[in-house]
């Protein structure tokens, strides 16, 4: 039953599955402020990123931690 | 003969193979699909794979019914100009243009079901991402799709389900992207940067037409303040509203980033928000996602209902022959 319901609703919903965003990248999303924080975040720091660094966002709570990608491990 | 029944023979003829590889390179969504390929040219390439069919067809006939093909009829149909040497009568033909049709639908219907199955085999193993000639859907589609993300970040399951990896390797830290940050270049000096969100992609233009962002930001090269330094790219404006399409003529270039994000609790607990994500058993080829067993179990009975069927139908007919 899921699998038929999932191939409907993809059929349907058309645009969804096009581009990568994950649960956690939705709800993160969702939450406007979040969202702005950790976006203006990435983009005033992605040097951090680029040097191998792991920028961290606080948010209430919890935080945020962006990941940069280990260049190593590409091939 | 007349020139468009020949030729109207001849595409039907061809056409299982064309929808072969109609059927492996297209999806319903037009996102998806690779390039367009016309028509003339699906029925050239497909040739092989109509020869193919066509020897599996006629095996199948000779071995499973008692009908005799008419090569020399159909011949007749296709090459001959002499007209006193095509004679035959209108129940004939009717019988004839029937098991034509018939033979026709059926070995297309069948290529198309095959190759659907063979599609989501290559899909579940994830071939189409480790062999180029495998590959099926439009660059772009794969830019934006986790899957080649993976593959050219080199991420957990792609390597684990491709052997370089094993298992329950790097399994402390999931690595699935959780979103693509694009920053769009447009002539004179704009820098657009924001959430990549959806994208169109022409087929038959083989070209990305627009893509949307959210959570847009511009920055004007000419007001960089530290221009020899790398990411100096001035202030930020916020565009405001909800979607920001960007059509591709007016872009020169984009960069594209894979955002990966991890949660930390108050207690300093590291987690992910799904529980797909929190699921300690890492991704092997003996256990697919659930998703393409699904479709191989799906297509594997639709298989094997036809098969089923079609024996049926071959006893019945024994049973009427013999009686």
């Amino acid at each position: 039953m899921s699998a038929a319901k999932k191939f409907f609703s993809r059929l349907l919903q058309g645009n969804a599955g096009n581009v990568q965003i994950s649960e956690q990248g939705r709800a993160i999303l969702n939450d406007k402020s979040l969202a702005s924080q950790l976006i203006d975040k990435i983009m005033v720091e992605s040097k951090k990123l680029e040097e191998g660094k792991d920028i961290t966002v606080n948010a209430g709570e919890s935080s945020y931690t962006i990941r940069s990608i280990p260049k190593e491990s590409a091939e | 003969m007349n020139f468009a029944l020949s030729t109207t023979i001849i595409i039907l003829i061809l056409l299982p193979g064309a929808i072969a590889i109609k059927a492996y390179y297209t999806s319903l969504r037009a996102k998806i699909s690779d390039r367009h390929v016309s028509f003339n040219d699906l029925l050239l390439q497909g040739l092989l794979f109509t020869i193919a069919i066509h020897c599996c067809g006629i095996c199948c006939i000779h071995m499973f019914s008692s009908k005799e093909i008419d090569f020399t009829f159909l011949y007749d149909i296709i090459v001959s100009d002499n007209k006193n040497k095509l004679q035959f009568t209108n129940s004939n033909f009717i019988v004839y243009v029937l098991d034509f049709f018939s033979y026709t639908v059926i070995t297309t219907a069948l290529s198309y079901i095959s190759v659907k199955f063979f599609k989501a085999v290559v899909h579940a193993l994830n071939w189409d991402l480790k062999f180029n000639v495998l590959s099926n859907a439009n660059h772009w589609y794969l830019i934006f799709n986790k899957q080649y993300a993976s593959r050219i970040l080199h991420l957990q399951n792609t390597r684990q389900l491709s052997g370089k990896y094993k298992p329950g390797e790097r399994s402390d830290q999931s690595d699935e992207i959780d979103f693509i940050i694009i920053d769009a270049y447009v002539a004179p000096d704009l820098l657009y940067s924001g959430v990549l969100t959806d994208f169109n992609y022409s087929p038959q233009k083989d070209e990305l037409e627009d893509i949307h962002l959210i959570f847009c930001r511009r920055r004007k090269l000419s007001n960089t303040t530290k221009p020899m330094e790398p990411h100096c790219t001035s202030t930020m404006d916020i565009i405001p509203g909800e979607l920001f399409v960007l059509p591709m003529k007016t872009i020169i270039n984009l960069n594209i980033r894979y955002i990966v994000i991890d949660k930390t609790n108050g207690i300093g607990n590291t987690s992910r928000m799904t529980d797909q994500l929190a699921d300690p058993d890492p991704v092997t080829p003996e256990k697919l996602p659930l998703d393409n067993r699904n479709k191989i179990a799906g297509w594997l009975g639709i298989f094997l209902a036809g098969a089923g069927i079609s024996y049926l139908v071959t006893k019945q007919k024994k049973a009427r022959r013999k009686k």
